[in-house]
């Protein structure tokens, strides 16, 4: 047992005390559940600093008959999404407290149970494993939007299913192929990831096999056209279920594409680089247009997500170090940015019981301080330097820039529409004519202030220093980042003037000694240290 | 920690700007609106103080040769890190920081104080203030940071905080409307900007950034080609993108659209952020590329051509508005257009004086239009002021002072700086006749609508009855202040011809631009430039008399006056008889154009796209959704409810996959 096992225990044991707490009355349930995404939240730091240079791994046997192992692991980029998951939850549970009110004890667990299914899907290295916990991701949220929601919860959260249930067929089916073309190869069964790397695949079988994952993961990303459950599940779900669900659930696809998807079908993934781009690029400017003349705030924000997600997969698919490093500093940022609008938009609504912008307006002079931290989400979501955001935009746009200029030309245009949608969410609401209908809303209270406040403060400190962010990537022999020179690059040819840079000069970069469990880089394929 | 071997700490310098604006927002709630306003003026008194330390313990250092200013210089820690992009947090003052951050703070400090006593009725004092602050703040970060891309952070920090204030009066729509107007197109020219720091970076590499790595043209010139066109050629790309990032900053055609209607914020927002200082920051971008600029040629030839046709532009629209504001916005973006002018024929340190002065004679005069504004009730419509010499005393010796700078009257300022740039534009090499001619005509039009608004505001009967209330002595005397830079600062840089003390801004700033400052051509000597400014001297004299004819309290009629203006964005009042002088009131109808063909166009496409996400996108899944159903009702008898049964099915299921991937497996 290591620090991987508690960190998946917590919510699981956080779950069933909760649902005991629940039938005693809400409060214990909620003061339960915070419990326990606190000590989640202890864990997942410790885990950042445990980590930090290296790898964490941890086997059990699990299916031997299926060649299956429980088998976690965690390197820089999954502890970071770890780290991302414990905060949002703590937060996703801070902001119930008053907006969740019918069935509280039920409602907690299926959080803590939802945040089981993503931390599995973070740390699980076994394939099997992990699509259990990818599926384990799909029930709490269908249930967390379909009970908890709002007008139009029921049709949402079965749209919500169907999408991610179809997109999980077609994962499930190329893992498969792999798993039993392995089998036939080495007449060993093994789910293991490290194992099935190890796989021969010809080029027709790898452009088949990132089919059917890529659909898989970009379902949930969710990229153009695979994009239109989204704003209904998100637009239905209660304040906390919008919040996971940009912050973290949307994540697991990028992450699924970077961890998985690029290792494993390198020539699947250059015969589909373009592809991955033009969708990209398309997500980007469909969904800035969609979402600028929206009528919802949440709706609005929804669209504004999958704008963000382009950048990311976009950062993804070029295929450089800066793209790269841009792609998971945006998928922090997103998380965080849009979790605080989708925060700002429960509030309203919990207030005003509306989500139309054509209700709100003015009410700066009722809510100046919900005001201030609108205005500055609202600025972090258009990418304003000092925030996050300005530095993962600004990667990929390199990125791309250095791939094809023409590319980071079009790309950066996005930015341009990025700033029109995200001022009218603030325009609208705050400024103009006071609003007839509302006189008297109460300003953010204490508790608002402080998940507000958390937010902030980190966007900002990650504006300033993005290496908090990207030097993790390179923690246990950047298998991920891509490189100059590697033989079996995952994702094409790196230009010449792409050279591969060290993230930061800072001293605790520095690979640590091995430990019990730590097995720096021996997993992956072509694990050259490159630093 | 501030003083290290005998070094300032740089990073005081946006430090104190942000602590204030940090303060405010926090305990806003806690503190009144009077504490808000001191703190923001003593953080800002605090910041021109040590700027004035930094200042001072910089020209205490010996000049070197012509290559090497001496600087300060400090790092802090690594901010960007992937590819191409390097930035660190690292500060950097030398002479065109010391100018510009000294202006940044000095005059800010005063507009801060005069803030104090003009934003005193305002229920958003405190917001005011913390943003006040926070511009300052982000207006030193862009000119003291040591690489492009950490000045871009304070690039874009100046857009923000003048979106924010730009729409303070937020209840108003088309205050959000001029707001968001500002950020939209600058923000435009914000991402051809970055594209052009991005291919400067791979160009010429990181050094670059540093602008202290380059000393020769020739060092330019070994910049490798890529993507089928060669290096010159892309240095020109570079060079043509960062001047449309500062055309967008600083309101240059064809980005200019957004600066008359940015006077709808706060009258001291106006003047600090859309006169003094932000509005330069295009200035001083050239300024700190002129390496490039001159090695590619013709990013030169484009900075002038763009400098003198804003220049012209704008003041044939000055000379027709009726709002005392949007008379004073399209000065400021003429005269940015002189110091454009100034820069693209290679006379930098002239274009950085010109800025200088600017600085000086339109703070002034957009703080002495506030105090008229505020002294009127909010009236900003010349034409229903008047005859207000004898109740505003001290403001109208502030507002003639400044117009008289601004009109380039003999021995001001303005008449120094401007006639230095026009003497440039004939006879540098980057120069010939035409930018000259222009720039004259622009003078002469420039002491035409100055004197205009002196004529029409302060002379005549009152037109309107108009309750005049007193103000307070905090309105009046950072105006007088102001004016008297205003008019001695030209001591500065005298003309050649005069000798004594002549020149000494440039060379100041010789070890700076050193080899690429252009110098005028064999022939011209002393005795023609006498003549030429002999010749720009009659010229602003005879502005002044021809105004003096049309609008002085002479004068037969004054133009056709106007009702108030309205919403300009929206309708298209026509306060003029003549076609012409509508054609110009509305900027020469370009607000029009581009509503036509980008604002509509893209509001149209939105709601489409929304349309077909909502009915084509979806719609196909919906139809899937529908035959799924129809099977529904054919495969209804699995489903009786008996989860037997659904196991069994599934188990079938299941089977059928696997024997499918295993037959489709190769062997």
């Amino acid at each position: 047992m290591t620090l991987l096992s508690y960190i998946l225990i917590t919510p699981v044991a956080g779950a069933v005390i909760t649902g005991l707490a629940g039938r005693v009355n809400g409060l214990s349930a909620r003061m339960s559940a915070m419990f326990f995404m606190l000590v989640g939240l202890v864990l997942s730091t410790m885990l950042m600093i445990t980590v930090e240079g290296g790898t964490l791994v941890e086997k059990h046997a699990w299916f031997p008959a299926l060649g299956a192992t429980f088998h976690l692991e965690a390197d820089g980029l999954g502890a970071l999404m770890v780290l991302l998951t414990a905060i949002i939850g703590v937060i996703a549970v801070l902001i119930s407290w008053h907006d969740i009110n019918e069935k509280v004890g039920a409602f907690h667990v299926w959080v803590l149970l939802l945040q089981t299914g993503i931390l599995l899907v973070f740390m699980a290295r076994d394939m099997l494993l992990f699509y259990f916990g990818w599926e384990l991701m799909l029930i709490p949220m269908f249930f967390i939007i379909g009970v908890w929601g709002h007008e139009d919860k029921l049709y949402s959260a079965i749209k919500f299913f169907l999408f991610t249930f179809t997109g999980s067929i077609f994962l499930l089916l190329a893992l498969l192929y792999v798993y039993f073309a392995h089998a036939a190869q080495t007449g060993q069964y093994s789910f293991d990831f490290a194992d099935l790397l190890a796989t021969k695949l010809t080029g027709k079988e790898q452009r088949l096999i990132f089919l059917g994952m890529f659909i898989g993961f970009a379902v949930k990303v969710p990229l153009f056209p695979f994009h239109t459950w989204l704003p209904d599940a998100h637009t239905q779900a209660p304040t906390a279920g919008s919040l996971i669900l940009a912050g973290v659930l949307l994540k697991t696809g990028v992450y699924g594409i970077m961890r998985f998807v690029f290792p494993l079908v390198p020539v699947g993934v250059a015969a589909y680089t373009k592809l991955g781009i033009a969708l990209s690029v398309i997500g980007i400017f469909y969904g800035a247009l969609a979402a600028f003349s929206q009528r919802d705030f949440k709706r609005l924000v929804a669209y504004s997500s999958i704008s963000h997600l382009g950048f990311v997969t976009l950062g993804l698919f070029v295929g450089n170090a800066s793209g790269y490093q841009g792609a998971v500093l945006q998928m922090v940022n997103h998380g965080l940015a849009t979790g605080g609008l989708f925060l700002i938009a429960g509030i309203l609504q919990e207030r005003t019981h509306t989500r139309s912008f054509e209700m709100f307006g003015g009410l700066w002079k009722q809510m100046p301080t919900m005001g201030a931290f609108l205005l500055f989400f609202a600025m972090a979501s258009l990418g304003i330097p000092g925030t996050g955001n300005f530095v993962g935009e600004f990667y990929v746009i390199a990125g791309a820039f250095l791939k094809k200029w023409w590319l980071g030309a079009v790309t950066s245009m996005g930015v341009l529409f990025a700033a029109m949608y995200s001022l009218r969410v603030f325009l609208a609401t705050m400024h103009g004519p006071e609003s007839v209908t509302f006189k008297k809303l109460p300003d953010t209270n204490l508790r608002e202030n402080v998940a507000l406040f958390s937010l902030v403060i980190l966007l900002v400190v990650i504006g300033f220093r993005p290496s908090l962010v990207t030097a993790p990537l390179y923690w246990g022999g950047d298998k991920l980042v891509p490189q100059k020179g590697r033989s079996a690059d995952p994702i094409g040819q790196p230009k010449k003037e792409e050279a591969f840079q060290t993230p930061a000069k800072d001293p605790n970069l520095q690979q640590k000694p091995a430990q019990t469990v730590y097995l720096p880089g021996a997993s992956l394929r072509g694990g050259e240290a490159a630093l | 920690m501030f003083v290290h071997n005998g070094i300032p700490a740089l990073w005081v310098i946006p430090a104190l700007p942000a602590l204030g604006a940090l303060i405010i927002f926090l305990f806003s709630k806690a503190m009144s609106p009077q504490t808000a306003g001191r703190i923001a003026c003593g953080a800002v008194g605090l910041c021109f103080g040590w700027v004035a330390f930094c200042s001072s313990s910089l020209l205490g250092l010996p000049s070197a040769d012509a290559h090497n200013a001496p600087y300060f210089h400090q790092e802090l820690w690594t901010w960007l890190s992937a590819g191409i992009v390097q930035s660190k947090v690292a500060f950097l003052f030398d002479r065109v920081s010391m100018v510009f951050t000294i202006i940044v703070s000095g005059v800010g400090f005063l507009i801060h104080l005069y803030s104090y006593a003009y934003m005193d009725d305002d229920e958003g004092e405190r917001r005011y203030f913390g943003y006040l602050n926070l511009f300052v703040a982000s207006m030193l970060i862009l000119v003291t940071a040591d690489n492009a891309f950490f000045m871009f952070m304070g690039w874009e920090g100046v857009g923000a905080c003048s979106f924010f204030l730009i729409g303070h009066y937020y209840s108003k729509s088309e205050n959000c409307a001029a707001a968001t107007k500002a950020f939209l197109v600058t923000r435009l020219g914000d991402i051809f900007l970055i594209l052009g720091l991005l291919l400067c970076a791979k160009l010429v590499g990181v050094s670059f950034l540093n602008l202290s790595g380059f000393e020769s043209v020739k060092e330019m010139e070994v910049v490798k080609g890529g993507w089928g066109m060669s290096g010159h050629a892309l240095l020109t790309i570079a060079a043509l993108l960062l001047l449309a990032g500062a055309a967008g900053k600083s309101a240059q055609l064809p980005l200019q659209t957004w600066l008359p209607d940015a006077m709808a914020g706060p009258t001291p927002v106006s003047a600090l952020i859309h006169a003094a200082t932000m509005v330069t920051a295009g200035v001083y971008l050239i300024a700190r590329f002129h390496i490039l600029f001159v090695a590619s040629g013709t990013g030169m030839t484009a900075v002038a051509i763009v400098g003198a046709a804003t220049a012209f532009y704008a003041a044939t629209c000055a000379c027709v508005q009726t709002d005392i504001k949007r008379i004073l916005a399209y000065s400021t973006i003429s005269q940015i257009g002189y110091m454009v002018l100034g820069l693209g024929v290679g006379a930098f340190s002239l274009g950085l004086f010109h800025f200088f002065t600017h600085a000086f004679y339109k703070a002034c005069l957009f703080l002495a239009s506030g105090t008229v504004i505020h002294s009127l009730h909010h009236e900003q419509n010349i034409y229903n002021m008047g005859g207000l010499k004898s109740k505003l005393k001290g403001t109208f010796a502030a507002f003639l002072l400044g117009s008289a700078a601004l009109a380039g009257f003999p021995g001001t300022s303005g008449f120094f700086s401007k006639d230095a740039i026009l003497w440039s534009a004939l006879t540098t090499g980057f120069g010939n006749p035409v930018f000259y001619g222009v720039g004259l005509v622009t003078a002469f039009l420039t002491a035409v609508y100055s004197f205009r608004l002196i004529f029409v505001v302060f002379y005549g009967a009152p037109r309107k009855d108009i309750h005049v209330h007193h103000p307070s002595p905090l309105l009046v005397w950072p105006l007088l202040v102001l004016a008297f830079f205003a008019v001695t600062i030209g001591v500065l840089n005298l003309p050649g011809f005069v000798g004594f003390k002549s020149l000494a801004w440039e060379h100041f700033f010789h070890p700076i631009f050193g080899e690429f400052q252009a110098e005028p051509k064999e022939g011209w000597t002393h005795a023609h430039e006498a003549i030429f400014a002999l010749i720009g001297a009659a010229v602003a004299l005879g502005g002044i008399l021809v105004s003096y004819t049309l609008f002085g309290p002479n004068a037969k009629m004054l133009p056709e006056p106007a009702g108030n203006i309205g919403d300009v964005e929206n309708s298209t009042p026509k306060p003029y008889k003549s076609a012409l002088a509508n054609f110009l009131f509305h900027g020469w109808g370009m607000d029009q154009l581009y509503a036509a063909v980008f604002v509509r166009p893209v509001k149209r496409l939105s709601m489409i796209n929304a349309w077909v996400d909502k009915v084509v996108v979806d719609g196909v899944y919906e139809l899937i959704g529908a035959i799924v159903r129809a099977f529904h009702s054919l495969v209804v008898s699995f489903q009786n409810g008996r989860v037997g049964r659904y196991a069994m099915v599934m188990l079938f299921g299941v089977v059928a996959v696997t024997i499918l991937v295993m037959s489709i497996i190769p062997r």
